[in-house]
């Protein structure tokens, strides 16, 4: 779906007037390649580059070295960007940016109409993803009066809505109750499972990325690691070096297992965690 | 009492759709020194409470006392009050607005009469206790990252000494490291006396750093207690759309599944011991 081969990116900071602008480098040679169909993540500490390579992967960016590629259309500012969003749709970290609507709905439908989807299919889709989104009630509110997670919900129903070949989450839930983000991120593995959607996934909370089927490690500008979730929470010296962290429950289980307790590691879930401590009790040979 | 709020009332004038009244009621108080943080769905009215705590919104009725001086009061100074209450925005965004990130931070120290150079002094020290190095100094904020950005909004408003530090969802966007790092800093401004309120949507960080948690819901508070009491009340939890922390939940769930844990608790030391504690009291065989 998406191929991003030695990519380099560098912004111009302009700063003070009057002195030369500094270039600086935010992706420095970045390799990847997600599937069709794929649940992927991308973590990685404030700075490192995360946004800026999701930019690249709808046109919003181009880059400076190298070349991205979505599906076989190279993103190189020539002409075939409006292919290019029509396939994906990007959720970004700040919603103010992205709203436009006189109201909810409209700012929904607005999305549709600019994918060409037919009239006739909106009113349902705007319902299915207002509702998904728990945001059903205020459709007809101006977006101008809404609580902020209120207009991260508006942003993110807006892209269901469109139902893209691709949806790019950046950091789409950071303000979000925590029942919310996990309804949210539960309609981004219903979209990925059930309509074969790819999802990316950028976000600094360990927990919503324990189903990708692959995680991304950004340090610097770099992608440094990659692999399933399992391989990636194995080691929680690798995660600290690029200020990451464990999920709880997975920090938890080490803690146990080095007191003692055989347990299978990591531990990703709190189900997962109950369940092995049944089996061991189970297998009486505990401590 | 620093700050004593009796029997407010806010609605938002309404914009074509239904008035919505954002606060019902809220009678609270806060002790100097203390960290309390404040909970609760999207919607419940967190954010509207803590702009009015430096005057932003003007309640409908009741009352804010501040170091016992209503801050309705005619002749009340309210931009003093701006200046001891110091609020850091839920948007970034919505707080930087200078060509450059020092002089962003030295907006505020300036403001309050300081000359350029003590203003720019103050700016740097808080550019550096919120980790923003020297090489942004000269950025515009809005060549930042989302994370570096709400460093410096946060930046900004240290920069001015508060007497209280008011911050809505501030570790929105943080990376875990730079996460730690704000709350520590919390800790060691609350140690030197400032009092903390803070918004937040993780369980975790609230029960790892405040001594007392507010659960908004539909305007209103609906609970208050030290973290370990509100977090251990599931039914009540499971009504106001609210979760445990995953440590208590996975203590809760252990519990529920008849391994005999004795208490829930959000820190991980504590839960280490108990469910070792548990699973040594033998088997169920
Ligand atoms: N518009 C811009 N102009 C100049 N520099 C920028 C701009 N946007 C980002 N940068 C810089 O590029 C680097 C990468 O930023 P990016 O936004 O991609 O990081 P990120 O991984 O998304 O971080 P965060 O977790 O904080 O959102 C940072 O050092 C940042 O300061
Ligand atoms: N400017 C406004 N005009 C009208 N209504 C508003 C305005 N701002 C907020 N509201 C409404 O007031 C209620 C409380 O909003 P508030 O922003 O205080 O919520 P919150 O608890 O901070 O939510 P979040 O966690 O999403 O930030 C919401 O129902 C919201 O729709
Ligand atoms: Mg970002
Ligand atoms: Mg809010």
């Amino acid at each position: 779906m998406i191929r991003a081969s030695n990519v380099v990116y560098s912004y111009l900071k302009y700063g003070r007037t009057g002195e030369e602008p500094v270039s600086v480098r935010a992706l420095d040679h970045v390799d990847l390649e997600i599937e069709r169909g794929s649940f992927i993540s991308i973590i990685g500490h404030n700075g490192s580059g995360k946004s800026t390579l999701a930019k690249h992967f709808n046109g919003l960016l181009f880059p400076k070295e190298g070349t991205v590629w979505i599906d076989d259309l190279p993103t190189d500012g020539k002409g075939n960007l409006a292919q290019i969003r029509q396939k994906v749709c990007m959720v970004f970290q700040n919603p103010d940016n992205q709203i436009i609507g006189a109201t909810v709905e409209e700012d929904i439908a607005f999305g549709l109409e600019n994918m060409q989807v037919p009239t006739e299919q909106m009113q349902e889709r705007i319902d299915r993803s207002l509702e998904a989104v728990g945001l059903t009630e205020k459709r007809n509110e101006n977006p101008g009066c809404l609580s902020g997670g209120q207009k991260q919900k508006t942003a993110i129903a807006g892209a269901v809505a469109v139902s893209p070949q691709c949806l790019v989450l950046d950091e789409a839930t950071a303000m979000l109750d925590p029942r919310a983000r996990r309804e949210v991120i539960r309609v981004a593995r219903k979209l990925n499972e059930e309509e074969g959607i790819t999802v990316i996934l950028i976000t600094h909370f360990m927990d919503e990325i324990i189903h990708s089927h692959r995680i991304f490690v950004m340090d610097h500008g770099v992608v440094v690691q990659s692999g399933t979730p399992k391989e990636i929470f194995a080691d929680p010296g690798l995660l600290e070096q690029y200020h990451l962290e464990l999920p709880p429950v997975t920090k938890l289980a080490f803690g146990l297992r080095q007191k003692g307790l055989p347990l299978e590691l990591p531990v990703l879930e709190p189900e997962e965690l109950l369940k092995q401590l049944l089996r061991i009790r189970k297998g009486g040979g505990a401590c | 009492m620093l700050i004593d709020i009796q029997h407010l009332n806010y609605t938002y004038p309404s914009s074509g759709g239904v008035s919505v009244h954002a606060l019902n009621d809220i009678t609270v108080s806060f002790e100097a020194g203390s960290f309390t943080a404040i909970a609760g769905y999207s919607g419940s009215g967190k954010s509207t409470f803590v702009r009015h705590l430096n005057g932003l919104l003007r309640a409908d009725s009741g009352d804010i006392r501040f170091q016992g001086e209503s801050i309705y009061g005619k002749k009340y100074p309210i931009s003093r009050l701006r200046q001891k209450v110091g609020l850091v925005f839920q948007y970034p965004e919505h707080q930087l607005f200078c060509r450059t990130v020092l002089e962003d931070a030295a907006f505020g120290p300036l403001n309050m009469g300081h000359d350029r150079e003590t203003a720019e002094q103050m700016a740097r020290r808080a550019l550096e206790r919120v980790g923003i190095g020297e090489e942004l100094f000269s950025s515009s904020p809005y060549e930042l990252s989302g994370g570096q950005m709400r460093r410096v909004a946060i930046a900004g408003v240290l920069a001015m000494g508060p007497e209280v530090l008011v911050l809505d969802e501030p570790s929105a966007g943080l990376d875990p490291y730079a996460k730690r790092q704000l709350f520590s800093l919390l800790k060691e401004m609350q140690g030197e006396g400032v009092t903390i309120i803070l918004v937040s949507h993780s369980m975790e960080e609230i029960a790892e750093y405040a001594d007392r948690v507010l659960v908004f819901y539909g305007g209103r508070i609906c609970m208050d207690g030290s973290p370990e009491e509100v977090f251990s009340n599931k039914e009540e939890l499971d009504r106001i759309g609210l979760e445990m922390p995953q440590i208590m939940e996975c203590m809760w769930r252990i519990r529920e599944a008849g391994i005999p844990v004795e208490g829930l608790s959000c820190s991980e030391a504590a839960a280490e011991e108990l469910i070792l504690k548990a699973m040594k009291g033998g088997s169920d065989a």
